[in-house]
């Protein structure tokens, strides 16, 4: 789309004496490229991704993080198509009619693909997100990344998958590189890789978008014919890293390149440093109540269990 | 001129005042950059420099999105 112009030919194409017509360039790349290396060339980075950061490999079995989105669904079709074994795991949390959509979007794609899709209901675990939100008091989205973390992890646990893979891509990524760094926040900055290991009862997670851009990842959403929820969770709205993202889309519509280089530099030159002293690690202990790793004797999981239990128990009417 | 579009799920019109109306124009109408949107017509891709024509079915594809942890 971005400065492409008229009748131009795919790259690949062209070495092969092909005249396919281009439907994409990709500034970034230099690449002008057709529907069909578009999507070969998408794939291939991503398993570039996987191997340059050992992700895992195809003896792992792997539980795909499903929101309903574009850059799930892309990556569950890419790991699929890629030879690896994954399955899907999607969180009802009780969103209105966006749960309701997404949910059903992720269960035709499941049915496309062949792949089993499992679904935990939040609201029969502990309750759905907007009860979290008026219970706790914290923003939803806060609440929300708590036990969305936590059910992956106890799920995949319990079912004997070795990964957990989310689609976070690349403009995900630099987002919240941008908000960490403008706030310098040491602690959140030395986390921020696409591998976090397996360590205390946490299976190891990986990232294998993070050099794909959101663009990117719609169009493979797009060509591949995916059916994706395609309107944005109303708790987001508002949120400082759409903000950023916009920002940053500015910046690189002037300077093709700058976001990737932000992040793959700040991976290779950065995060070294910053994770070079050996800092005592803060103790990681096991919560009382569920098992679960936790930085404190309950986790926060079940911390919110206990607030809903109270309120129920005082006959507080939760009415969402 | 005015014109039907598909977005986020929802269709829209736009009236936007030109002659000869571009993909581009359709991305500027809506305030996006096509950095991070895309314009399809009758299910296909097109580029920015595209003519809408009659009848044209118009999606459009943002691709920025939020609230993901
Ligand atoms: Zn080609
Ligand atoms: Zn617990």
């Amino acid at each position: 789309m971005k400065k492409l112009k008229k009748n131009s030919r795919c790259t690949i194409c062209k070495a092969k004496g092909e005249k396919e017509k281009a439907i994409i360039y990709l500034p970034h790349h230099r690449l002008t490229l057709c529907k069909k290396h578009f999507i070969s060339w998408f794939e291939k980075r991503v398993e570039k991704t996987i191997k340059e950061f050992k992700m895992f490999s195809t003896n792992d079995k792997i539980l795909v993080a499903v929101s309903g989105g574009k850059d799930s669904l892309a990556l569950w079709n890419a790991l699929t198509k890629l030879g690896y074994e994954a399955d899907g795991f999607y969180i009802n949390l009780g969103i209105d009619q966006y749960s309701i959509d997404s949910k059903e979007l992720a269960l035709n794609f499941a049915k496309k693909i062949g792949r089993e899709l499992h679904i935990l209901d939040l609201s029969k675990e502990i309750a759905t997100i907007p009860q979290l939100k008026e219970i706790s008091n914290r923003p939803a989205c806060s609440a929300c990344g708590t036990v969305k973390r936590y059910y992956m992890n106890k799920f995949a646990k319990e079912k004997g998958y070795s990964i957990i893979a989310t689609g976070h891509n690349l403009d995900d990524e630099v987002a919240v590189l941008f908000g960490n760094t403008l706030k310098w926040d040491i602690d959140y900055l030395k986390r921020q890789y696409p591998v976090l290991k397996e360590e205390n009862g946490f299976i190891r997670k990986v990232k294998p978008l993070c050099k794909i851009t959101e663009k990117e990842s719609a169009l493979y959403s797009f060509l591949n014919n995916i059916d994706y929820i395609e309107y944005e969770c109303p708790f987001s709205v508002g949120a400082s890293s759409i903000e950023y993202k916009e920002f940053l889309s500015r910046l690189e519509e002037k300077h093709p390149g700058t976001k990737l280089q932000f992040y793959t530099n700040f991976l290779k030159k950065m995060y070294p440093l910053l994770n070079k002293e050996k800092e005592k690690k803060e103790e990681l202990k096991y919560c009382k109540i569920c098992g679960e790793p936790s930085y404190n004797e309950i986790c926060s999981v079940c911390k919110l269990k206990q607030k809903v239990e109270k309120l129920v128990n005082t006959n507080y009417n939760i009415n969402m | 001129m005015k014109i039907k579009v598909k977005y986020r799920g929802k269709e829209q019109v736009l009236d936007i005042n030109k002659e000869k109306i571009t993909a581009l124009d359709i991305l500027k109408s809506l305030n996006l950059s096509s950095e991070h949107a895309f314009v399809a017509v009758n299910g296909e891709l097109v580029s920015e420099d595209y003519i809408i024509k009659e009848n044209d079915n118009i999606k459009v594809i943002n691709a920025i999105s939020g609230g993901k942890q």
